[in-house]
Order: C-alpha cells, then sequence, then structure tokens
C-alpha cells in the first residue's frame, strides 16, 4: 500500500516542569544544570506590533504570582520612552499596589511553599493538618495583600486597572479606608509571621553571593532607584544590558542572566536587605533585629526570615501611604498626542526579583523590540551554584532524599521555580 | 524552554498519529521550528535522535524548517507538520 | 487561629449558588473553565453567580467559605480524550485519585481544596467539573475538542443549577 501524509500541525507542549542534572565523576561534582519553562520569551514575540498601551495589559499575564510586577516594569519603561513624569498620589498608589503583591506573594511563598520544608511535611495541606493556626495566618495574611490588589488593580484575575501614566480610575479615601482594619490586623499578623519563622531550624550554611537589587535614597525600592551591587557596582537602570548579559547556556535553550565578566549573581529579598536594610520602616527594622538578622543574610534558608521582615514593611508601608492619601486631579498622566521613535527600559522589584523590561517604540506607538528579564533567569545561574553546593555536601544521599533537598534549595529563591519544582525530575549520572 | 521534553512530546504525537492511521512504519517528519526556539539543526537532530529511539519514529527522515518570522505567535515553539506513514495490510 | 466566621449579614449571597471558572487565558486549554463561566454567564438567570479567578487558588477560600453550594470548572489531566468533561462531587476527604486538576501557576485547585477540608473551610457542597485539556501551550486559544467539551460542560453546568440533570456521577 502505498505510503501517505498525514496533516497534523501539532504545537510541542511545553508544561512548566523543572529538570536538574548533576553529573558526579569520581566523587566530584563536574556539573549541574537547572531548566525551567520561560514564559517571557513567548511574551517578547508576542509583543511585537502591538501598541505601547497594550503591554502593561500583555505583560500582566506572565506570571500568576507577580502580575504587578510586569505591569509596573512595563508602564515604567513606557513612560521613560516618552518622556512622562509620573509622581505625587499617583506614584504612592503604584507603590501601594506593589505593596499588596509582596504582601500576598510572600505570604503565599513563607507558609504554602517554604514553612513545610523547615517543619518537615511535604506540603503546606498536610502542614495545615498539624498546624492550621500557621497556615490560617498565612492565609489571612494573603488575603490582605490581595484586597489591597482588588481595589487598585480593578479585576482580581489579572489588575488591569493600572496603565502607563497612572490608572484607568483611581480609588476613593474611603475606598482606601475601608481597607485599614484589615490592614491593622496584618501588621500583627506579619509580626508574629517573623517571629514564627525566626525560630525554625536553620542549616548552618552560607555562600558567597554578589547581590543585586534596585537601591534608592530615601526608600526601600519597589517601582524606582538605580542597580547596585555587594561589590560596589552602581549604575542607572539604562546601563544594565551593558552590565549584565543574558547567555545561551552550553547543553541548553535556555537564557541566563550573567554580570559580564563576573559570572553569577542574586536578586531578591536577600538581595533587597542587604543593600537597603537601613531603609526599612521602624517595625520593619525592629522585627528583623528582634529575629537576630544581621544586616547582610547569606544563609539562603533564611530568606524566610528576610521575606517575613519585607512583608511587616510592606503592610507599614501601605497603612503610611493610606494616612497620607489624597486623590490626585486626574488618574492618569496624559501621554504625547504625537511621537517619534524612541526607546525606554525600567527595573522594578517583584516579590521575588529585579524584573528588567525594555521596549523600543516606532514613530506610530507600535513595539518594534520587547526585551524582558524576569528574576527567574537572574536566579538562575546563582541558583546552580547553590545547588553544586549542596550536591557536593550530600555525595551520600540516596536519590530521592538528593531531590527534596534540592527542591528545597530552589524554594529558597523562587516561588514560581519552586511550582515548577513540584515536578523536579532529577537526574543524577555518576561515573 | 525544555527541549528533551518537547522532543518527546512531539515523538510521542507521532506515535500517537501512527497508531491512529494503523501505520506500520513512519518514513517521514515534517518539523517547522520557530525562530526563538533557539535550536540549531545540529541540536535538534540530535535530540530528535535521542527522544525517537525505540518508537515507531525512529527510522523516520527528519525535514525540519527553521522560521525566521519572529513575530509568528509560535515563535518559540516547534510544530509537528505531517508524518509521512506506511499503512499496514 | 481558625479563618474568621462568615460575616452574618451576607446569609443571602451564602444561599445563592456560586460558580467559578479557573484556568489562565494564554495557556492554550488550560482556560477552560474560564470559557465555561464565559459561556454560562447569561445563562444562569441570575440564579447563581458566577466569577472568574481567582489567580491563584488558595483565594478559592476566600470565596467559598461558608457558601452553601458551589460549582468550580477547571481543566483537568486525566488521560482521557481532550475534552472529555468529568463532574465529580468533593467529599470530605479531598478528590477522588481518578480526577487531578492541573494549574499552570501557583498551587492547584486540588491543593486548595486540601487545605480547605484542612481548615474547616469548604462550601458545604462543591461540585467539579473538569475538561480535560489537551494543550498547553502557551499563546494558544482552546483547542477544538475541548471547546466543544466547553460547550457540554457549560450546558450542563446550567442545567444543574436548574435543577435537572443531577445524580450523575461523572461521566
Amino acid at each position: 500500500m502505498a505510503e501517505r501524509t498525514i496533516r497534523v500541525d501539532y504545537l510541542a507542549r511545553v508544561e512548566g516542569e523543572g529538570a536538574l542534572k548533576v553529573r558526579i565523576e569520581n566523587g566530584r561534582v563536574e556539573d549541574v544544570e537547572l531548566k525551567i519553562f520561560e514564559p517571557p520569551r513567548f511574551f517578547e514575540a508576542f509583543l511585537r506590533g502591538r501598541s505601547y498601551l497594550e503591554a502593561p495589559d500583555i505583560t500582566a499575564r506572565i506570571c500568576g504570582i507577580c502580575p504587578v510586577a510586569y505591569q509596573m516594569s512595563s508602564a515604567h519603561a513606557m513612560e521613560r520612552a516618552l518622556g512622562m513624569t509620573v509622581d505625587g498620589p499617583l506614584r504612592e498608589l503604584r507603590r501601594l499596589l506593589y505593596c499588596g503583591e509582596w504582601i500576598e506573594s510572600h505570604a503565599l511563598h513563607i507558609y504554602l511553599l517554604h514553612a513545610p520544608d523547615f517543619l518537615g511535611y511535604p506540603d503546606a495541606i498536610r502542614l495545615a493538618k498539624d498546624h492550621p493556626e500557621a497556615v490560617a495566618h498565612g492565609l489571612a495574611l494573603k488575603k490582605a495583600g490581595n484586597a489591597l490588589m482588588q481595589v487598585l488593580g480593578g479585576r482580581e484575575i489579572h489588575p488591569i486597572n493600572p496603565r502607563v501614566g497612572g490608572f484607568y480610575r483611581v480609588p476613593t479615601r474611603g475606598e482606601l479606608e475601608a481597607l485599614r482594619p484589615m490592614l491593622s490586623n496584618a501588621l500583627g499578623l506579619a509580626e508574629e509571621t517573623v517571629r514564627f519563622v525566626a525560630g525554625l531550624d536553620f542549616p548552618d550554611i552560607e555562600e558567597e553571593y554578589e547581590f543585586v537589587a534596585l537601591q534608592h535614597p530615601r526608600e526601600y525600592p519597589m517601582n524606582e532607584g538605580s542597580v547596585a551591587s555587594s561589590r560596589g557596582l552602581h549604575l542607572p537602570v539604562t546601563e544594565f544590558e551593558d552590565v549584565f548579559e543574558e547567555v545561551q547556556v552550553p547543553h541548553s535553550n535556555a537564557l541566563q542572566s550573567v554580570r559580564r565578566g563576573a559570572g553569577s549573581y542574586l536578586v531578591g529579598p536577600l538581595a533587597r536587605y542587604a543593600l537597603n536594610h537601613d531603609r526599612l520602616s521602624p517595625r520593619a527594622l525592629s522585627a528583623a533585629h528582634a529575629a537576630g538578622l544581621p544586616p547582610v543574610v547569606r544563609n539562603p534558608y533564611r530568606s524566610i526570615v528576610v521575606r517575613a521582615v519585607e512583608v511587616v514593611y510592606a503592610v507599614e508601608e501601605a497603612l503610611r501611604i493610606l494616612d497620607a492619601y489624597t486623590p490626585p486631579p486626574a488618574p492618569y498622566v496624559e501621554p504625547p498626542a504625537s511621537f517619534h521613535a524612541t526607546e525606554g527600559a525600567a527595573i522594578t522589584e517583584a516579590p521575588r526579583g529585579m524584573l528588567y523590561h525594555r521596549y523600543r517604540l516606532n514613530a506610530d506607538g507600535l513595539i518594534d523590540e520587547a526585551k524582558i528579564v524576569a528574576p527567574t533567569s537572574q536566579n538562575q545561574k546563582r541558583i546552580e551554584d547553590d545547588l553544586r553546593h549542596l550536591v557536593e555536601r550530600s555525595l551520600d544521599l540516596d536519590e530521592a532524599t538528593l531531590t527534596d533537598a534540592c527542591e528545597r534549595a530552589i524554594r529558597n529563591h523562587d516561588p514560581c521555580i519552586s511550582c515548577a519544582t513540584h515536578f523536579l525530575s532529577l537526574d543524577v549520572e555518576r561515573r | 524552554m525544555h527541549e528533551e521534553a518537547l522532543l518527546r512530546d512531539l515523538v510521542r504525537k507521532v506515535g500517537e498519529v501512527a497508531h491512529a492511521h494503523r501505520a506500520e512504519r513512519v518514513t517521514r517528519v515534517r518539523l517547522w521550528v520557530g525562530a526563538f526556539a533557539h535550536l540549531s539543526p545540529p541540536q535538534l537532530r540530535e535530540r530528535w535522535t535521542t527522544a525517537a529511539a525505540d518508537t515507531p519514529a525512529e527510522r523516520a527522515e527528519l525535514d525540519i524548517e527553521f522560521s525566521h518570522d519572529t513575530s509568528d505567535p509560535r515563535a518559540t515553539g516547534i510544530v509537528l507538520v505531517s508524518v509521512d506513514a506506511e499503512p499496514s495490510r | 487561629m481558625a479563618l474568621p466566621p462568615a460575616d452574618p449579614s451576607d446569609a443571602p449571597t451564602r444561599r445563592t449558588p456560586l460558580v467559578i471558572g479557573l484556568g489562565n487565558d494564554d495557556r492554550g486549554d488550560d482556560a477552560a473553565g474560564l470559557a465555561v463561566v464565559r459561556a454560562l454567564g447569561s445563562r444562569t438567570l441570575g440564579a447563581a453567580r458566577v466569577l472568574e479567578g481567582p489567580r491563584e487558588a488558595t483565594g478559592l477560600l476566600d470565596l467559598w467559605t461558608g457558601v452553601e453550594r458551589v460549582i468550580v470548572v477547571d481543566a483537568v489531566r486525566s488521560g482521557r480524550p481532550p475534552g472529555t468533561v468529568v463532574r465529580v462531587e468533593v467529599g470530605p476527604h479531598g478528590f477522588p485519585s481518578s480526577v487531578r486538576p492541573s494549574s499552570t501557576h501557583g498551587l492547584s485547585l486540588a491543593e486548595a481544596v486540601g487545605l480547605g477540608i484542612s481548615l474547616g473551610a469548604m462550601p458545604r457542597s462543591l461540585v467539579v467539573y473538569g475538561v480535560e485539556a489537551g494543550d498547553f501551550a502557551a499563546g494558544r486559544g482552546l483547542s477544538g475538542p475541548v471547546a466543544r467539551g466547553v460547550v457540554e460542560a457549560a450546558r450542563r453546568v446550567a442545567d444543574e443549577l436548574a435543577g435537572a440533570a443531577l445524580g450523575a456521577g461523572e461521566g
């Protein structure tokens, strides 16, 4: 019978699965390779040809855990491209929205993903059976963050209310005031969270990180600042790509961000705290002191404590913004009526670290090029380094135990990869 | 992205198609590779060979179209375009 | 600490059936749950509250705690042909192992149910409609069989709300 051609037209499926490959030769760890799904690549292509006004709504869909970060980085990048200044109450409202995302994402990470590791439970469900009060705390905190995002984000699934120049609609004083009881309660919960996580048992490990985070003269950084590193680097956001680059990893098509000529670096709570702890609010600072946190935390497992301190900060900051809020005269700054081809970049601090966006626009206001560097790709190489050290210390462990330990080491840094690594496939090659 | 998983998924799909059409042998597989799939032809062939080993796709010839269209919505992906098969009698 | 008790003033709200669609619009068939509630929107004629979301499954606990009757629609992966619609009554022990809700982000519906049971934060009755997903690729719409499954699921949910077609376990 004759051969025939069957049309299929099937797109290969990509799922959020993670894979870790470890090569051990003669008792030495030769190679550690972490692979994760990277959604931003798809969106960079998808954004081309779209209006600059669409970028915040489109990119907000990249991550279900941190949509605000994507909105903020894209809106700021567009505003810089167009020479717009957004300040006063609009700037404060953005910060308030970001507080909501930090609270929500950190509460999720601390209680539902990270705490079970320390207390010996495989997941939050098993933890909730024995410690329902702890998990209920976490959910109540998360709910407070979520309430902020709902008031400012318009719609809960993906906040669509923010836009280039500000917001489609701004809340009244009364709408924000209604959040006060919940936030006041959340402040107590957040402080209790710091006490709870400070009492956990931490493996006695320190890593030599190069911390990289935004730094702002007056604030603990969220929306604005220059890029600083713990090894003395200081540069404006516009020079980010001169100093940091995404490189193709051998034997993998994933991109990893490195500092040119220096290698891996770490973004996220540990980095923000190391570079900005003196700008924390009073209660966040005293919570950090009471928890015995040094000014620089190099133990990745203690990131759970730093995250809890940042929740205290975000709640206190939200209350400060609430106190001072007067609605702005207009919900957004009007973009210029006509413009020329231009370019703009911005970094904001997503809960899990710096999120870089750069856009090149043509004279019609359409996106010619989009570049997104997510915290995940920045931390990936550094997480591999953590994993290499872990495996070197743990050569005698059986593979199931080693897989758990590796997943746990990843959860120190990233809730998104943490989700992916529920399915971490560990491949150990021993020679 | 995780190219091994992608190719395993495609090989699995080829197997499904072959089975559904009661094919005895798959002779040719056509793939379309998006501009952002970040896979060179030798990488792709090597990975395919690994993924297709011991499957109905094992001895199939591989036709690969590498797209340069960066605006294609599938630009990060790999598409199984078609399968040539010899049906069993 | 337990979750705060539901506000007694919203008793009428708690008596109104609640339908929640889950999913992600940008991950192919993962959007099935959202598509079902969108298709359903006008057909419930005020007999139920119909919601999309939340972004992350633990948010369900806030939505459903204390509500008498909740239907959640989500994409599932159980090895059945794509587009197959299954109906599951979630009992005191959570999901039967034959149906596992999936999620491309965050914690899944199954984990929310597990937490809800541990914390006593569940609705009185919870029914899950699952639409078997095929393709979770980024940036694609629903695949053909799944789009047909969505139509079927919307019809069955509407029938169930109207009081008909109860009793079927799964199918």
